[in-house]
């Protein structure tokens, strides 16, 4: 442990209050981080994608046992900042395009991130390429193919319907941009018999 | 049936703790090592049916929903359309065409509705309408004191001789000689509708 703290002197586990966890995406995904905090008997205020708050600190111990915990459902508990930050940046994707909410996708996702994570635009999509090897903007098509692809996988959307809910310019924009990361089109995607769908914390990866 | 391969499909999966829930969910229904997709179960039928209540019951707490078979959607879809407008209360408008209310209300080509109405109920779907517009007017005929102009113009009819040619054709009775006898045989009538 005290290697641990040795290379990384910024964490004072005693005033971690705030854990970030990589890989968060879905409500199964807060739950079975809840359980993990429970099983530590760990006092939390909130779990969010990529984020818990705790009422307490957390001591070094505590700290390791939980990321081993994480590790072994596929989660990763980050005790670095720039890469808590990218992955801030990840959840706020995440929940922008996946949510039902319609009204989230009136706001631009620049507007967005560095309001929610009171961090300059630039300074985030810069650190965001150098970690993932993938611009913001390249990420954001990613994962919103992926929703279109979850979409047509149900067949209770039209691909127009699919457009507007998604906030594409036209189904032209969406129907091209399909074929451009898919390779194929949406109805022949609809047709083909393996989905291939990825799990929302791998896309881009 | 034994050795038969089911598939489920499964709404609002993203992730592998999506999956690992899913899994459990049918490993407590008996279902064990059962294949689960992003979206997809695949399970093969064992003695004890898998009881689906259960499982949707069990994937809402979660947040999961089981979806309906998309062809079986649609056609219950279709058929409330069909009710729907043929109700006697429908307010037709001009050059009034069912292909085209199907595009625009349910969102598919009416090619691909009429194939699958083929395919499921082994009758066409505009032989359906027929009767079922044919069948309102005996219930129109019957209960209601309606005039057969107003009954022609309320389903649609483009006049009253089309009704009762069409009329004909269906029942192999005239509309008049059916409202003589609609007293006497209105029970007969009522057990076939």
């Amino acid at each position: 442990m005290e290697a641990y703290k040795r290379n990384h002197t910024f964490y004072n586990f005693d005033l971690v209050m705030e854990l970030f966890i990589k890989n968060m995406v879905c409500d199964r995904c807060i739950m079975t981080v809840k359980q993990a905090l429970d099983e530590l008997t760990l006092d939390y205020d909130s779990v969010q994608l990529g984020e818990v708050k705790l009422n307490a600190g957390i001591t070094g111990s505590q700290f390791a046992t939980l990321k081993e915990k994480l590790r072994i459902t596929g989660f990763e508990l980050l005790d670095d900042q720039k890469a808590s930050l990218v992955n801030r940046v990840k959840s706020c994707i995440i929940k922008y395009i996946h949510s039902d909410e319609d009204t989230a996708m009136n706001m631009k996702l620049s507007v967005l991130l560095a309001d929610k994570l009171e961090t300059d635009y630039n300074y985030l999509s810069a650190l965001f390429s150098s970690v993932e090897g993938i611009t913001i903007e390249k990420y954001v098509i990613l994962q919103r193919i992926e929703r279109v692809k979850e979409l047509l996988t149900y067949n209770e959307l039209s691909l127009n319907e699919i457009a507007w809910k998604l906030s594409y310019s036209s189904v032209q924009h969406l129907s091209q941009q399909f074929k451009k990361v898919t390779g194929l089109t949406p109805s022949q995607y609809k047709q083909a018999k393996d989905t291939d769908r990825k799990p929302l914390d791998q896309v881009g990866s | 049936m034994m050795d038969q391969q089911l598939k489920l499909y499964i709404k609002g999966m993203v992730c592998d703790r999506c999956i690992a829930v899913v899994k459990s969910a049918m490993d407590d229904l008996g279902y064990k090592h059962t294949d689960v997709g992003l979206g997809e179960v695949t399970y093969m039928q064992q003695e004890n049916k898998l009881n689906l209540e259960a499982l949707a019951g069990r994937l809402t707490i979660f947040g999961f929903s089981i979806l309906e078979d998309p062809k079986q959607r649609t056609l219950k879809e279709l058929k409330n359309l069909v009710t729907e407008v043929y109700s006697g209360d429908y307010d037709f408008p001009e050059k009034f065409r069912f292909a085209s209310l199907v595009k625009t209300s349910l969102n598919k080509e009416y090619e691909t509705v009429r194939d699958i109405f083929i395919a499921s109920e082994n009758k066409s779907l505009e032989q359906f309408i027929i009767e079922f517009r044919i069948n309102k007017v005996k219930e129109l005929l019957l209960y209601s004191s309606l005039s057969l102009a107003d009954i022609a113009f309320r389903l649609n009819f483009t006049s009253v001789p089309h009704l009762s040619t069409q009329f004909k054709q269906v029942t192999g009775l005239t509309v008049s000689h059916f409202r003589d006898i609609k007293r006497i045989k209105a029970d007969v009538i009522y057990s076939h509708n």
